[in-house]
């Protein structure tokens, strides 16, 4: 009766297509590719020339060689540098991510420091993405053209043109300094204690603990680094989505769809956008990647103590566990946000699953 | 009264170059339960007139003329009303099933979907509905086949899915655009005994619209030849297979395989239809013709009328006195 063979004859065999052996897969892959990843930056860091302990120690301790063997054997500098990639890997194992010779605290310490926040900053901006590329894309698709998709075409051509670091600015400049809509920069004001780490993320951990003026303070933070972050995103999510629509809406099943008298608004939502979102969860989840590898520019217009303000840091002092350290984290970013789309496909085109 | 009467039916396209006629002053009608089909070479307007009748055509496009269905008219209604009609009184049913299905909703989406809209039922019922259907156009184990997808079918299940969707409104009349076209020649066999089963059954018309003649002869009851957008020659499909007066027809009939043929190569009508915006006054078919003479050209060709419902515009009628052809085979 079927073209192909049904599912049912399938499932009885050792590979199951089912969404669990999926993310086992995914996840062992992942995990290769995370080895993969280590050794690569960690050769890519030793052919930078320039020397840790020069960055790190002071003039007068440079010159004493005692110190600065002490602080090479320290760090495990002293060592061959294959011995040095084994003593990585096996302190990573255990979950070790090595001292930061910057902070002189252990890496993990940083990063579970540093990483919330960003994360809370990418969130707030992928949602605002989200919400109004799509949005946009939809309208600029179905009104082709015409003039609200004229408009949105010039803007968002606008915005994947201008630079970060200057629309920072000018949005710092306006929104705080002249206008005063949004507080000064940091995560929240001057002078108040953040909420005890639970996430790290102070919103959320502040509504965990109840303190929702405190949240509402830091949303009111988060807000604006997050709409710059937010600009480019939307404009790149509109094109595409725009894109993504125009070329769905060629096919023959929209004709058919429209052959059968369904309103217009359920032939977009139902046969246009399900197909479309493929490609525009692709875009989204590279997207929400980047903003999760962190902004160093936006983060450092507004304060903003994340990852890529460490990452920043960490490469001007050649601080090899904190380079290695956000590495693995953005690393591991990636392989995450490409396994959640893959997911999403599986969710989005039900078909696959009986494929 | 027909069910649908098409008159002086224009259709203009924008082209790069301004508005080129891509179908030409078309009339004829159609009764209740009756089958009328529309032959032609690719991009003589056959799609392009179905396409009308549901105002699916190209953004841009310009009706002229008249289609009145059911007493309604057709030409210059609203996408409003529009979608009142489509799917609900005419639908349609495309060539190639393979692109025509969505391949991410479930066959139980696409098929309750328009009978949700239209017929206000609920999805319970319209679920009952659609595997009735399922079971009349045979697809064997419609519960199952209303949970999969369109990947799991092959061409032939799908085109009979997808005449089922069109049928799930019970619509008075239904368009085929070359249905059986992309399919086996067996399969094919199969879609036509069932169209002709389901107008009889759901008094259905259909306007059965192909380039294959032989597939023509076997299920329609007339016949309307197109070419370049203009009607060449139209009336009862036996009477001009008997005895075609065009000589495009009869160029479209010979080119069809003979099986007790001792020639070896299928005969073809040399040249190429014109270009679309380019067709020239008179007969359109005239540079292709053996029989042309000059008066073919230049000025509109009158229709002459072989019969009350056997009518063709030729100026020279090469085959007025030519024995009849054998019909069948």
């Amino acid at each position: 009766m079927f073209g192909r063979r049904s599912p049912s004859e399938k499932s009885g065999g050792l590979r199951r297509n089912t969404l669990g052996n999926f993310i086992i897969r995914r996840i062992a892959i992942g995990i290769i590719l995370m080895l993969g990843i280590t050794f690569i930056s960690f050769s890519v860091t030793q052919l930078v020339p320039g020397d840790p302990a020069a960055l790190n120690l002071g003039q007068s301790a440079m010159s004493d060689p005692t110190i600065v063997a002490a602080w090479r054997a320290k760090y495990g500098l002293d060592k061959p540098v294959p011995e040095q990639y084994f003593i990585y890997l096996n302190h990573l194992i255990h979950g070790d991510l090595g001292l930061s010779q910057q902070s002189r605290r252990p890496v993990s310490t940083d990063l579970a420091e540093y990483f919330p926040a960003t994360l809370e900053l990418a969130t707030v901006a992928i949602f605002f993405s989200l919400i109004f590329g799509l949005l946009f894309g939809i309208i600029a698709a179905v009104t082709r053209n015409r003039w609200p998709d004229q408009v949105i075409r010039f803007v968002t051509l606008t915005g994947v043109s201008v630079p970060t670091f200057w629309l920072s600015l000018v949005f710092f400049y306006l929104f705080y300094f002249k206008l005063s809509w949004f507080p000064s920069n940091g995560r929240l004001d001057p002078g108040v204690d953040s909420p005890s780490t639970i996430t790290g993320m102070y919103t959320v951990d502040a509504v965990l603990h109840g303190q929702f003026a405190l949240a509402w303070q830091a949303l009111r933070h988060i807000m604006l680094p997050a709409i710059v972050l937010a600009i480019y995103t939307i404009a790149v999510l509109t094109r595409f989505t725009r894109a993504s629509i125009l070329e769905i809406l060629n096919n023959d099943y929209v004709r058919a769809a429209r052959a059968k008298g369904l309103p217009e608004s359920l032939v977009i939502r139902r046969h246009v956008l399900r197909p479309a979102l493929l490609s525009i969860v692709t875009i989204a989840g590279v997207a929400f990647g980047n903003l999760l590898a962190g902004s160093v520019l936006v983060e450092n217009v507004f304060s903003w103590p994340g990852i890529g303000q460490y990452a920043y840091r960490s490469s001007i002092g050649l601080d090899l566990p904190g380079i290695m350290g956000v590495s693995i984290v953005v690393a591991g970013i990636f392989i995450t946000m490409n396994l959640l789309v893959d997911i999403a496909y599986r969710f989005i085109d039900p078909s696959l699953r009986h494929g | 009264m027909a069910l649908l009467e098409v008159n002086n039916l224009s259709v203009q396209l924008q082209t790069k170059t301004g508005f080129a006629t891509a179908v030409d002053r078309l009339s004829f009608t159609l009764d209740t339960g009756e089958i009328l089909g529309i032959a032609g070479e690719s991009g003589s307007g056959k799609t392009m007139s179905a396409l009308t009748l549901l105002g699916l055509l190209p953004q841009h496009a310009k009706v002229t003329g008249s289609a009145k269905f059911d007493g309604q008219e057709l030409v210059g209604m609203t996408n409003k009303q529009w979608q009142q009609i489509r799917g609900k009184n005419i639908a349609m049913v495309f060539q190639d099933p393979m692109t025509s299905l969505h391949p991410m909703l479930s066959i139980k989406t696409q098929m309750t979907e328009h009978m949700i809209t239209h017929l206000g039922i609920t999805e319970k019922q319209a679920l009952v509905d659609a595997e009735e259907l399922l079971i009349d156009v045979r697809i064997p184990d419609p519960k199952k086949a209303l949970s999969s997808y369109a990947s799991q079918f092959s061409g032939g299940m799908r085109q009979r899915i997808c005449i089922a969707m069109a049928l799930a409104c019970k619509p008075k009349l239904l368009l085929a655009d070359e249905p059986s076209t992309a399919l086996d020649v067996t399969v094919q066999a199969g879609i036509l005994t069932l169209l002709n089963r389901l107008r009889e059954e759901h008094h259905l018309s259909i306007i059965f619209i192909t380039h294959d003649l032989g597939v023509l002869s076997s299920i329609t009851d007339k016949l309307l030849v197109l070419y370049a957008g203009r009607e060449v020659e139209s009336g009862l499909t036996s009477t001009i297979l008997q005895h075609p007066r065009h000589p495009y027809t009869q160029g479209l009939l010979d080119s069809l395989p003979q099986p007790d043929s001792k020639e070896k190569l299928l005969k073809s009508i040399a040249g190429f239809p014109p270009e679309l915006g380019k067709q020239p006054i008179g007969c359109a078919f005239a540079e292709r013709c053996k029989f042309a003479e000059p008066r073919c050209t230049g000025h509109e060709v009158q229709p002459t009328f072989a019969a009350d419902d056997h009518k063709f515009y030729c100026a020279v009628d090469p085959f007025a006195f030519t024995e009849s052809r054998e019909v069948g085979a």
